[in-house]
């Protein structure tokens, strides 16, 4: 489904990304682990167009998205949860939630999404009147996971979500995104926390200052003593 | 006499705060200082002043104006900023001064240096009551304000785009993320505000009875210290920026008299609020 190759990015002068290629297939939940400043932040907005590649390509679902812009990626189903949550501090709850549902049209499904949205977190639906910068870290970082669900996404880019939350909501965010991968959304998770991406992947790839060093089934991942050793804390 | 000058206070406010409008909706999603916005009001005004000369008609009047600035105010996004958009905030701040003087002089050099009047003929009562008379026109000016806010404000909180308005001024690449075209919204807000300023062109041309081409010069940097005062980007910050810069102006002529020039008071006002509250009346600190 997203066939990333040879992606170079600079920022500046100073290059981000040497060289990246990946896939994911369809109806897959891949995750791409490493340290800090690796470069995975890097690659997912590239591929949402937030940034533009020095060279390389990017092609989904056989098409090549380098003349679009974010909100026509938007269009053909690639979804983000960015880092940091981005969700609107000035919007509610539901006007983030619309949002998310900006660019559909069938208004009954957008109706059955908003409600599958508020089961799964259903504080939401209680505060879906209180402005976004109101609610504590781990309710934004559900928002910001329901605005990504309402857009019905085709492709799901995850990038950190458990950074900066308490254990106990790091595994609910991360049920959550198992729940969307069960239902078939094909997803590419970028993580630090490689122990739980590892937990909830099909496959994986370990990326180190812009590079791709590893690949391989999240099973082998774990299993592997190179990435036991630097990721998984022996 | 108090009611009389707090009632002409506010009608010199709403001029403010319809000249400010647009700068802050600019300014808002794109987080330039539109100067050149004060070249847009002057172009209102002589146009304002071409269509009611030439029909009579002052609804003609407006519409044609708004129209040739929403135009005026795609093209200068479209040609002069969204070229240097993504530099170091100095260079679109320069491209909006050397704008803004290209067409005070382009003004100059079309229309000629002298001043024009521009006497709208309003059917309009005044109001006459013991302790307050208003003019046909000082309603007038309240009324067309009060109308433009009003859609303004069901605009932003009542429709589709409003909401991808909104979002996009709060977070440009995210909105964009999730589908919406944030280049076209950047352009309506251009458009939007130019249209804005196009009445407030007209209104402040016909108040003074005067339309000259460096009539853009002293509202250019009032309204940089309305939009400052009313929390830079806040559209109701803005106008209650703007009613209360009148409302200050006008009962410190009254009351302190003129020792002071009374363009000196917006400045300090800004100043005031600067030590006091630097985030503005309506702002919040990000």
């Amino acid at each position: 489904m997203l066939e990333v190759d040879n992606l170079v990015v600079h920022y500046g002068h100073s290059a981000a990304l040497h060289g990246v290629s990946f896939n994911v297939n369809t109806g897959e939940l891949v995750c791409l682990v490493g340290a800090n400043g690796a470069g995975k932040t890097t690659i997912l907005r590239t591929v949402m167009g937030l940034h533009r590649p020095t060279s390389g390509s990017i092609r989904y679902s056989g098409g090549n998205l380098a003349a679009l812009k974010p909100w026509a990626r938007s269009k053909m189903g690639i979804v983000m949860i960015p880092e940091g949550r981005r969700i609107f501090p000035e919007l509610t709850v539901l006007e983030n939630l619309m949002v998310g549902a900006y660019g559909r049209k069938d208004k009954t499904a957008v109706k059955e999404d908003f409600e599958r949205a508020y089961t799964m977190f259903p504080i939401l639906r209680e505060r879906s009147d209180q402005i976004g910068r109101t609610l504590s870290g781990g309710q934004q970082q559900m928002l910001a996971i329901a605005r990504a669900l309402v857009a019905r996404p085709a492709l799901l880019l995850v990038d950190e979500i458990s950074l900066g939350l308490a254990p106990i909501l790091v595994d609910e965010v991360f049920a959550a995104i198992k729940s969307l991968h069960d239902e078939g959304v094909t997803i590419c998770l970028v993580e630090q926390n490689a122990r739980k991406a590892l937990e909830v992947a099909d496959r994986g790839y370990v990326l180190s200052s812009g590079r791709l060093v590893l690949e391989g089934s999240a099973s082998e991942l774990r299993a592997n003593p190179e990435v036991r050793k630097s990721y998984l804390g022996g | 006499m108090v009611i009389q000058q707090i009632a002409n206070g506010l009608v010199l406010g709403s001029l403010y705060a319809l000249v400010a409008l647009g700068l802050t909706i600019v300014y808002g999603v794109l987080r330039v200082l539109h100067v050149a916005h004060a070249g847009v009001f002057v172009l209102g005004a002589y146009a304002g002043l071409l269509v009611y000369v030439s029909s009579g008609s002052i609804v003609l009047c407006l519409a044609v104006a708004m129209l040739v600035c929403g135009f005026a105010g795609f093209l200068m996004y479209r040609f002069l900023y969204r070229p240097v958009l993504g530099r170091p905030a100095l260079i679109p701040l320069i491209v909006s001064i050397g704008t803004f003087m290209f067409l005070e002089d382009l003004y100059r050099l079309v229309m000629g240096p002298y001043i024009k009047a521009l006497p709208l003929k309003l059917s309009l009562p005044g109001l006459d009551l013991p302790f307050l008379r208003l003019t046909g026109q000082q309603l007038f000016i309240v009324g067309v304000t009060a109308l433009l806010l009003l859609a303004l404000w069901w605009l932003m909180k009542g429709t589709r785009l409003g909401l991808a308005w909104r979002a996009s001024a709060q977070d440009m690449e995210t909105a964009g993320a999730h589908g919406i075209n944030t280049d076209v919204i950047v352009g309506l807000c251009f458009v939007i505000g130019s249209a804005i300023a196009a009445v407030a062109g007209i209104m402040v041309g016909s108040y003074y009875n005067q339309v000259y081409p460096s009539m853009g010069s002293v509202p250019a940097y009032k309204a940089l210290a309305v939009i400052v005062l009313g929390g830079l980007g806040s559209v109701p910050g803005t106008v209650v920026a703007g009613l209360a810069l009148g409302l200050a102006e006008t009962l410190t002529m009254v009351w302190v008299g003129t020792i002071l020039p009374r363009e000196a008071i917006a400045f300090l006002v800004l100043i005031l609020m600067l030590l006091v509250k630097p985030t503005g009346l309506l702002g919040r600190a990000s």
